[in-house]
């Protein structure tokens, strides 16, 4: 399904591999069926955009209209037993640089969807039926009716899960506060916990935290590119088992950020809980990457960072940074992350003695 | 220490109103002007669309009513110019609504973006924005921030005695 899935994606964009893993301790053998992530999108309204002079906003909106629109026909065109699901893996709405006043209205989201309305009816299309997780910067969305329905994390496949995804700040926190967390890592990682008002509370605190005194005009995360490595084409000579895949001892300390946390945490999570995650996915960082470890038995723990749609890339070979447009995928034991690029425009082919 | 603990309560009670995250909901069609979607009023509104409503108005929001039985003789005089400005073809916007306000003097109520209509598969993607007048909820559907339809249906609120 990653061909089609290509296809897909060739139909509207200029697609280049970022990073590929084939292995059999991936996990999530099933060939007919197909996850795709698509990371932050930090929408914000275009008054906002001026009055709070931020230097950067989304990424090639109108290319992920067209490549939500495209994952939505991939999905109708499915068969019986094949499965397609999307992921919004959070930080769609930029509830923090919408409205910096913490406790605004639900006018707040509204606002800032009646400025994207191709791409929001896209994603909210009822034949894709996208998964959405909330972001810390749209966590404050789990309040409000019309966002019932998006969670702070998804197993994958429902049974058994091997993959956790979430939204990836929980590892800000593991790293920087790891008194505060306890009670949300069993609502995490444990299959079995529903949140209670008292979680919620204590994430939403967390975020808040992790917002405050924060400038957000020049940057979310990255101060510079985040360097991606080498883009090759997915068409030219197939792809190998591994692409551009982050390893410990070889790659640098950001290409293996929260490596470890998610892999300590979802091994506390197994032998707590009697799961048996091996790979996590996550957005946040806005650097697209696998990054991979070895496990204390001697398996393979697997992080999937999905990139974003917001600030920008360097291609180890480019000239010039690209604007981070990543999309993620995972199906038959193999994971990939693609950058997105708007097609060139091709001039109108000159008919000889046409007007 | 009476006075205090009144404070106290004054405080929490307006705290619990400020946290209250409030949504409209969609009443029984008996209680709206629509049956079903297909029936939505369109803006602007034309003469059958402006009928349609005012006798929706008169019956005092109650559809079992409409053509038989008045309830709001005032209704033509209170609303007519609000109609008139919906039938409008100079189109109504977001921006009119939300930051001019332009039917303010009609619908001077809160302004909500939260509308829970169970009628639907999912929350709609771009919100409606709902007026209240006290007794209705006005709800406007945009559509590329131009408002394209309208319902309208009776407040869920329980209603207070003014004093």
């Amino acid at each position: 399904m990653h061909e089609r899935l290509l296809a897909s994606l060739e139909s509207v964009a200029e697609v280049r591999l970022v990073t590929a893993l084939r292995h059999e301790q991936l996990g999530f053998p099933n060939g007919k069926d197909l996850r795709i992530f698509i990371p932050d999108v930090h929408l914000i309204s275009e008054k906002r955009l001026i009055e709070g002079e931020f230097t950067y906003s989304t990424n090639h909106p109108e290319l992920l209209t067209s490549v939500v629109k495209t994952l939505t026909d991939l999905r109708s065109q499915a068969a019986q037993d094949e499965t397609v699901e999307v992921y919004q893996i959070g930080d769609f709405l930029d509830l923090w640089r919408e409205a910096p006043q913490p406790d605004e209205p639900s006018e707040v989201p509204a606002r800032i969807k009646d400025d994207h309305e191709d791409l929001i009816t896209a994603f909210l299309d009822r034949r894709l039926k996208a998964h959405f997780l909330l972001g810390n910067h749209d966590f404050d969305l789990y309040q409000w009716a019309d966002y019932a329905g998006w969670e702070r994390r998804y197993y994958l496949p429902d049974s058994p899960p091997s993959v956790i995804v979430l939204h990836g700040d929980y590892f800000d926190w593991v790293e920087r506060l790891p008194a505060s967390i306890k009670q949300i890592f069993v609502y995490l990682f444990s299959a079995r916990v529903a949140p209670n008002d008292y979680v919620l509370g204590q994430m939403r605190a967390l975020s808040r935290q992790s917002h405050a005194g924060r400038d957000y005009r020049r940057q979310i995360q990255l101060a510079q590119a985040a360097p991606i490595g080498p883009l090759r084409s997915p068409r030219a000579n197939g792809i190998p088992p591994e692409w551009n895949v982050q390893r410990e001892g070889v790659a640098d300390a950001a290409s293996l950020t929260f490596l470890d946390s998610a892999y300590q945490e979802c091994l506390q999570a197994n032998q707590e809980f009697g799961v048996n995650f091996k790979v996590a996915i996550i957005g946040h960082t806005h650097h697209a990457r696998i990054a991979v470890r070895e496990t204390a038995g001697g398996g393979l723990f697997t992080l999937i960072d999905c990139g974003a749609w917001i600030e920008n890339c360097q291609a180890r070979d480019d000239a010039d940074p690209s604007p981070n447009a990543q999309i993620a995928a995972l199906s038959g034991g193999e994971a990939r992350v693609y950058q997105l690029a708007p097609k060139p425009i091709t001039p109108p082919v000159r008919v000889p003695g046409a007007a | 220490m009476k006075t205090r603990r009144l404070w106290i309560a004054a405080i929490l009670a307006v705290s619990l109103a400020a946290c209250h995250v409030r949504y409209i909901p969609v009443r029984e069609a008996r209680f709206r002007t629509e049956t079903a979607r297909s029936e939505r009023l369109q803006l602007p509104l034309t003469a059958g669309g402006r009928a349609k409503l005012l006798g929706f108005l008169r019956a005092g929001g109650d559809s079992d009513r409409v053509g038989n039985t008045l309830v709001d003789p005032a209704a033509e005089t209170h609303y007519g110019p609000l109609l008139d400005r919906l039938a409008d073809p100079a189109p109504l916007t977001l921006d009119d609504l939300l930051e001019k306000r332009a039917l303010r003097k009609w619908l001077s109520g809160p302004v909500l973006r939260q509308v829970i209509d169970a009628r639907e598969e999912s929350p709609p993607a771009i919100s409606p924005v709902a007026v209240g007048d006290g007794r209705y909820w006005w709800i406007f559907y945009p559509r590329h921030k131009r408002l394209e339809e309208l319902l309208v249906t009776l407040s869920a609120e329980p209603r207070k005695p003014k004093r």
